[in-house]
């Protein structure tokens, strides 16, 4: 269970406070498939950071009792310096995974043959994407968050992405953030949107692609 | 389908923090030095050759004139100094702990706390390790031997955790301004070295100066390890459950100043 309870957020830049969320509830259940909806600015971004703990809220709690991805769609869940192998080490002794197995898993997922010993710097764009989501499928979390991570990448890869998430759908969780309806719909059972710093939640994916295209 | 995991252990969380903090430490290893060159030898290389530099300046400087009780110069500068290093990388690299490591921080079983313990270990056990080659070199030289090995270990571990929990309180301040953080830490350590024993045995000092510098915790550090380097012929003053109420101290508001602060970190 992942669960959020009056979970507000605030930024001081300059001397001027704005709140970006103000009193956020939310449970999520291994799984759900929920797709958060807002405009740019809603604090979408900011709200997936608090999920997956790179950020604290100002206030309010957060408790995690599954296994949580880091966000997909940031680079930032690998070192640049270390090569795709080095990174998928550390990453199988942080998440007690077998070291061998998890290598062999990642580099064959991923696709990117023998530069997997080089340095995750010298990777294109894509390359990176994908060394990231296939250590997000060897890793087996709990809970998905995926921050319009689809766009990256081919399109062959972004189908296999949305395939592999899909396959895991009845044991784990997904949270996906995005402002572009179809991602939600391709994936998600419901939907929930962000707006004004609060969450409103929708069973049924219709009526909330009626109401986001409201604001 | 709509069922909750299993609860955690307290037994297997401490594993599980142990796996993280261990798997840390070999990629601080890897990021900080990499594989060319020397590699993980600069870890040790550092301390040496700074303990090396202070204690033949020492050394030259003082020409022919002899130690109070006679103690060997050289060791007394060498082991002095490479201690306090220990305090002095680990507290002015703490500022930098979160913007230095943010990526790390994007993997939810990764906490500020296990990254902070991860890079006091194994600046711990690089010191550790740089004092006892030393120390078997002085032997080896000089035909001095230690007093008690074990003491000169546990001063350094006493070390580690003064500097862990300084180094703790400094991280909270950046949350609040972190250029002047930054700006602070060093003049910080640099003013510590007068109060750290480094230079100096607190027998040398009159009385009532005694009882002032005996106020901060590095100098018992620095007596109980040469009491362990040197063993009896002079004075060796310090209180132990005085500097155990430091460490003690130091690490609960640290962590307490932490937790405070984070909702304000930028990452």
């Amino acid at each position: 269970m992942l669960q959020l309870e009056g979970v507000r957020k605030s930024f001081t830049k300059n001397g001027l406070t704005r709140e970006v969320l103000s009193g956020v509830d939310a449970t999520f259940l291994p799984g759900d498939a929920v797709g958060i909806l807002g405009r740019n600015g809603a604090g979408k971004s900011t709200l997936i950071r608090i999920l997956a703990g790179v950020e604290h809220p100002t206030s309010g709690r957060v408790r995690r009792e599954m296994s949580i991805s880091w966000p997909m769609g940031y680079d930032a869940a690998v070192h640049g310096t270390l090569s795709g192998a080095d990174n998928t080490r550390f990453l199988a002794r942080i998440y007690d995974r077998p070291i061998g197995w998890m290598e062999g898993f990642v580099q064959e997922f991923s696709e990117i043959g023998d530069e997997f010993r080089q340095p995750v710097k010298t990777y294109s764009a894509g390359m990176k994407a994908r060394l990231i989501f296939a250590l997000s499928m060897a890793v087996d979390f709990d809970c998905y968050l995926i921050d319009e991570v689809i766009a990256a990448g081919d399109a062959r890869f972004a189908e296999r992405c949305r395939q592999s998430l899909l396959a895991r759908r009845s044991r784990s969780a997904l949270i996906l953030v995005s402002h572009q309806m179809d991602t939600v719909r391709s994936l998600c059972s419901h939907a929930a949107i962000l707006n004004e710093g609060r969450l409103t939640f929708h069973e049924d994916l219709d009526q909330a692609f009626a109401e986001y295209q409201q604001l | 389908m709509r069922s909750l995991p299993e609860p955690v252990g307290f037994i297997s969380a401490l594993r599980a923090r142990n796996r993280v903090v261990a798997a840390l430490m070999l990629r601080e290893l890897h990021t900080r030095f990499g594989r060319e060159n020397l590699g993980y030898v600069w870890l040790f290389v550092e301390p040496a050759l700074l303990g090396l530099g202070v204690a033949a300046w020492q050394w030259a400087t003082r020409g022919d004139a002899s130690m109070p009780g006679d103690l060997n110069k050289f060791s007394f500068f060498l082991v002095g100094y490479i201690l306090f290093y220990l305090f002095r990388t680990l507290v002015s690299r703490s500022p930098h702990g979160v913007a230095a490591n943010f990526q790390l921080l994007y993997h939810s079983r990764v906490t500020i706390e296990a990254v902070m313990w991860a890079r006091s270990l194994l600046d711990g056990a690089a010191v550790l390790i740089c004092i006892g080659v030393f120390t078997l070199l002085i032997g080896v030289i000089y035909g001095e031997w230690p007093h008690d090995p074990l003491q000169m270990a546990f001063a350094t571990i006493l070390m580690m955790f003064v500097a862990h929990g300084t180094g703790l309180i400094f991280l909270a301040a950046t949350a609040i301004n972190p250029g002047l953080t930054d700006k602070l830490v060093h003049p910080f350590t640099y003013l510590s070295i007068p109060f750290s024993g480094m230079f100096f045995m607190v027998w040398w000092l009159p009385g009532p100066m005694q009882d002032f510098v005996l106020l901060f915790p590095l100098i018992h550090i620095m007596e109980f390890m040469r009491e362990g380097q040197f063993g009896y012929g002079v004075p060796f003053i310090y209180d132990l459950p005085y500097l155990i109420l430091w460490v003690v101290a130091l690490n609960f508001l640290g962590l307490c100043a932490l937790k405070a602060a984070k909702p304000h970190m930028e990452t």
